[in-house]
């Protein structure tokens, strides 16, 4: 009898049809054994890697063309280099007529600033008004201390920087502000200011067209013939710039 | 979690096994497909390591027993099986061997693993008893009064 048990259950099988329905469940239940957790986290893993590319791009950018500093040339012309936190130039702005000439002539962007300003102190345009003995006026602005002496340093040792009537000053980032609102460029602004201490009538649209020549010129007739402007210093040729520390002209 | 691979040898290996503790246990095509689907997915979802083939087969007997008693364990389930729905079971088979499915399905719940292990199997009364957390005695017991049943519906003599 007990054959006849076994010879009875030896017939009795699985059929095919539920080996394959068990076999998908098992595939749908285990995500396909785990295959589509991995895809998923992959997945999931890939955009977060594409989110954090965007991200370091959108940041990269912004860092890159975020002016941190800019270099005001006041003669006649006035324009403003804005500077990145790598040196470089990253935006050209003109603040009269002869200063858009002198921007459209040259082409600044991306050049490292000392650069830039050693092609524009040695254009035909400014080399013109140095020789007619204009005053040349390089003012740096930028918050951090220990950078706008690094900048004023490097500037000032350049030859373009040691000619006569060539001045450089510093101020901070919220000088510089100030002056944007007044619609001067640095330079203007700062000489502006000088001459409204001496001349309180005075307003910034009186002397937006005036060469820094004709700005020092009357300062000079309020202050006397023997007084100097606290940022132009004297060195063996007069009125030339300063080179605080080992500055050395870092032209590439 | 088992690979894919596991899990087909498993199946092709085992699945007769299940069917026919299945068949013992369950009325409805439906259920045995729960069990089977049950079943598998907690072997390939199962850390456990198999010493030998047939620490792997007492495994799913095992987890295919409890696994049918968890089902009929349902209130709405009936937990006598009727002689009509066991003919519909056997009817595919051979008449001789339909009878004899018959005798051992229309068993007393307690008898049927038993009988089944016993007889089909080829367990000791030992082994059924570390199996299914019986004690040994019990299983003789259980094995002699199955026996006396099955002695009956079949034809005393024929029984050993």
């Amino acid at each position: 009898m007990s054959n006849k048990i076994k010879n009875a259950f030896d017939n009795v099988h699985a059929e095919e049809a539920l080996k394959q329905s068990t076999g998908k469940y098992l595939i749908e239940k285990t995500n396909n054994y785990g295959k589509k957790y991995f895809s998923k986290a992959v997945k999931i893993g890939v955009s977060f890697a594409c989110v954090a590319v965007i991200t370091a791009g959108f940041a990269g950018y912004h860092m890159y063309f975020t002016p941190v500093s800019a270099i005001s040339l006041d003669v006649n012309p006035s324009v403003e280099l804005n500077i990145n936190r790598f040196d470089r130039v990253v935006s050209v702005e003109a603040y009269n007529d002869e200063g858009e000439e002198l921007v459209n002539s040259e082409n600044l962007k991306y050049m490292d600033y000392s650069s830039a300003l050693e092609k524009l102190m040695t254009s035909d345009n400014i080399e013109e008004y140095i020789e007619k003995g204009e005053a040349v006026s390089i003012t740096v602005s930028v918050d951090n201390e220990k950078k706008r002496d690094e900048m004023i340093s490097s500037i000032s040792s350049c030859e373009y920087a040691k000619q006569k009537g060539v001045t450089c000053s510093g101020r901070n980032k919220e000088y510089w502000d100030e002056a944007h609102n007044a619609g001067l460029s640095l330079g203007k602004y700062k000489a502006y200011l000088e001459l409204k201490e001496l001349d309180p009538s005075v307003t910034p649209d009186d002397i937006s067209g005036l060469t820094m020549r004709e700005i020092h010129d009357r300062i000079q007739s309020f202050k006397g013939d023997n007084d100097q402007s606290q940022d132009i210093v004297t060195g063996n040729n007069e009125n030339t710039c300063s080179v605080k520390g080992n500055g050395k002209c870092n032209i590439k | 979690m088992r690979s894919e691979q596991e899990a087909n040898r498993a199946i092709e290996l085992y699945s007769d096994t299940v069917r026919r503790i299945c068949m013992v246990h369950l009325k409805s095509y439906s259920d045995t497909e729960d069990i089977f689907q049950n079943v598998f997915l907690k072997y390939v979802l199962s850390s456990a390591v198999f010493e030998s083939r047939e620490h792997e087969k007492a495994w799913f007997i095992r987890v295919t027993i409890n696994s049918c008693k968890d089902l009929l364990k349902n209130f709405f389930r009936s937990h006598t099986v009727p002689i009509e729905e066991i003919n519909d079971l056997v009817q595919k088979y051979e008449p001789e061997q339909s009878s004899v499915l018959e005798a051992v399905l229309s068993l007393p719940d307690k008898y049927k693993d038993i009988v089944y292990l016993f007889y089909y199997e080829g367990y000791t009364a030992v082994e059924i008893a570390k199996l299914m957390n019986k004690n040994v005695n019990t299983v003789y017991t259980l094995l002699s009064r199955a026996k006396g049943v099955l002695r009956q519906k079949l034809g005393g003599e024929e029984f050993e």
